[in-house]
């Protein structure tokens, strides 16, 4: 593998474990009741690391069903560079995980599936591009419900495996909006 | 007298579970010609898989009009496919993994000989002769892919043209001579290609894959596919060489191994027979979508082809189960026609076991008087070719999904070999530039 492949790889993995805590996320709650977040939610957010000019931008889907406290998350999202030196590169996660709220307030985590494409300069949502399941990738998120109902996540995520490294100091920032109550709810954008 | 009396209650308890199987064994409630609108769809619950079934608020709709086309309607291959089938059968071997080997031509295990229940490898046979089912050349067409999120269109799209080439396994008295290749000594299975038009930021971007008869062998010795991506932005090509392709990635429900439910590698997945069923699904589509025509009404999900005439047909319920750990499906469950061997239905489970992705398509038969675009060729006339021209994912977890329109798809070979060669040459996706 060439050092810039190799680079472009390591990138996309920076993205993908962004992503991974995504799944961990939502799960606000009101002081003395628990809040309903259950829902279909349109996620968008940053990743940036510290001493790097390298930004990535976030978008997705979440899917929080609850049972009270107890949560569960379906993660579908992209991440794709938005600054940089390094070239093109986007990645996506899927994935499931479970959260809890305590108040306003909530933890999450989940295990994701990384993808990349095997097209660094192919965007993920070209269809039929050749893309490869890589590295599993465990993620913890914290997070509140905000003053609208949308919920705000600080992600943090390691590895489970080997192959790669991340670099120390990236931060993910993400809010997620609710749109829906379930998927046969029609889009209120609709034309 | 008295004795029979005695005997009503006992018969009673008898004969009440009788007539529910009577109802269950009871005939379709429609006929051919009826048109069912959205308040009479219980009448095809029976005739429809559970999982579609549950999931219908994203199908069906106030004003469907879905007509009742014939039952069981008689969509046999070529004859010429069907004769390659009596000539080679007993030739094709299942190997380890479910490996294929003496495959020459036509349908690999012919399914009259297929015992789904006594049969351990009848799963995978299945997969075999739906890998291998009747597709003219292989098909050429205009495409459109488009996006949904609950109902709205997004703005991204990818419109253009695609064909599929069979390089092995041909039926035509030509190939005769070097046991179905189109190319003496020929390596490769078939070739796939796709060339995007638009949008404009996207014009050029070109694909091309090889698959092998090499991945027919068993795991340890499989041949993975190579695929070429000429990227415009870039102007160069790259080569992949693809060991595990199926995967489902954000922004796009597709995978390359859902085309037609199916299009992945058959060893790379262990198969489980799970019955038949009698199914309606849109088979010879009596509406046209793109290119013929862009107005068609696909309900206000866009992933619907209720508005439309769809058959009674006998299928076989197939299910796989992803050899690699880190393939996001658990399983899938595939509908397939069991005459045509095309793809009904399909259901894609994720690794929780949840239901995740819900494929179908709508098909045209290439000899209705209403598909003139489908012609026949020498050795090969009539085509008697089921050919998908649409297929639908529908992530039933988030409501999103996208539809791929191609109605003038169809399997009518090159004109000449020279054309032919020049489309599978991978030298092609830069020249000219």
């Amino acid at each position: 593998m060439s050092g810039r492949t190799h680079r472009r790889a390591t990138l996309a993995w920076i993205g993908a474990a962004a992503l991974s805590s995504l799944a961990a996320a939502p799960l606000p709650a009101a002081a003395q009741e628990v809040p309903d977040i259950a829902g279909i939610y349109e996620m968008q957010g940053e990743m940036t690391v510290e001493g790097s000019p390298d930004r990535f931008m976030i978008t997705g889907k979440l899917v929080v069903k609850q049972d009270g406290v107890n949560c569960t998350t379906i993660t579908e999202a992209a991440i794709r560079r938005a600054a940089g030196t390094s070239g093109p590169v986007s990645a996506a996660l899927i994935g499931t995980g479970t959260a809890t709220l305590e108040g306003r307030k909530f933890t999450g985590k989940s295990e994701l599936q990384s993808l990349v494409s095997e097209v660094p300069e192919l965007d993920v949502a070209v269809p039929f591009a050749p893309r490869t399941a890589g590295p599993v990738l465990d993620a913890t998120a914290n997070g509140e419900v905000l003053a609208d109902g949308s919920l705000k996540l600080e992600i943090r995520s390691t590895l489970v495996g080997e192959g790669f490294t991340l670099p120390e100091g990236r931060r993910t920032i993400v809010v997620a909006k609710r749109v829906a109550r379930s998927p046969t709810e029609l889009s209120k954008k609709k034309k | 007298m008295r004795r029979f009396l005695r005997c009503l209650p006992a018969l009673g308890l008898l004969l009440a579970p009788a007539a529910l199987l009577a109802q269950d064994v009871s005939g379709p409630s429609f006929k051919e010609g009826d048109v069912i609108g959205y308040e009479q769809i219980d009448r095809l619950q029976k005739y429809l898989p559970k999982e579609f079934w549950d999931n219908r608020d994203f199908f069906f709709y106030e004003g469907m009009q879905l007509r009742i086309g014939p039952a069981h309607a008689d969509y046999a291959p070529a004859e010429a496919y069907q004769a390659a089938t009596r000539a080679n059968a007993g030739k094709a071997k299942l190997g380890a993994d479910g490996s294929l080997s003496g495959y020459v031509s036509g349908q690999p295990f012919p399914m009259d000989q297929i015992d789904c229940k006594g049969d351990p490898d009848a799963a995978v046979k299945m997969a075999w002769n739906f890998d291998r089912r009747w597709d003219g050349e292989g098909g050429a067409a205009k495409f459109i892919y488009s996006y949904w999120d609950r109902g709205e269109r997004l703005p991204l799209y990818y419109e253009g043209k695609s064909r599929r080439v069979w390089l092995s396994g041909r039926i035509e008295p030509e190939y005769q001579a070097t046991n179905g290749d189109v190319f003496r000594g020929e390596q490769r299975k078939r070739v796939f290609g796709i060339e995007v038009e638009a949008p404009f930021d996207s014009r050029g971007l070109t694909l091309l894959t090889y698959r092998y008869k090499g991945s027919e062998k068993p795991l340890a010795q499989s041949h993975n596919d190579d695929t070429w991506v000429y990227s415009p932005s870039l102007r160069r090509v790259r080569r992949i060489s693809s060991a595990q392709r199926s995967d489902a990635v954000a922004g796009t429900d597709f995978t390359f191994d859902d085309l037609f439910s199916f299009d992945g590698i058959v060893p790379q997945y262990t198969w489980k027979c799970n019955g038949n069923q009698d199914v309606l699904a849109p088979m010879n589509s009596q509406v046209k979508g793109y290119p013929l025509n862009e107005e068609h009404n696909f309900g206000p999900f866009g992933l619907s082809f209720a508005d439309d005439v769809w058959d009674l047909r006998k299928s076989v319920v197939i299910e796989l189960q992803p050899r690699a750990a880190d393939h996001p499906y658990s399983k899938k469950v595939i509908y397939i026609d069991e005459q045509s061997m095309e793809p009904l239905y399909s259901f894609a489970y994720d690794r929780k076991g949840e239901l995740w992705k819900l494929i179908w398509h709508n098909h045209r038969w290439s000899d209705d008087p209403g598909f003139p675009e489908y012609d026949g060729w020498p050795g090969v006339d009539p085509p008697r070719d089921i050919t998908p021209v649409s297929d639908v994912v529908v992530n039933v977890q988030t409501g999103t999904g996208n539809r791929i329109e191609y109605w003038d798809r169809n399997g009518t070979p090159f004109d000449s070999k020279g054309a032919l060669r020049r489309y599978i040459d991978q030298n092609r996706l830069t020249k000219g530039r």
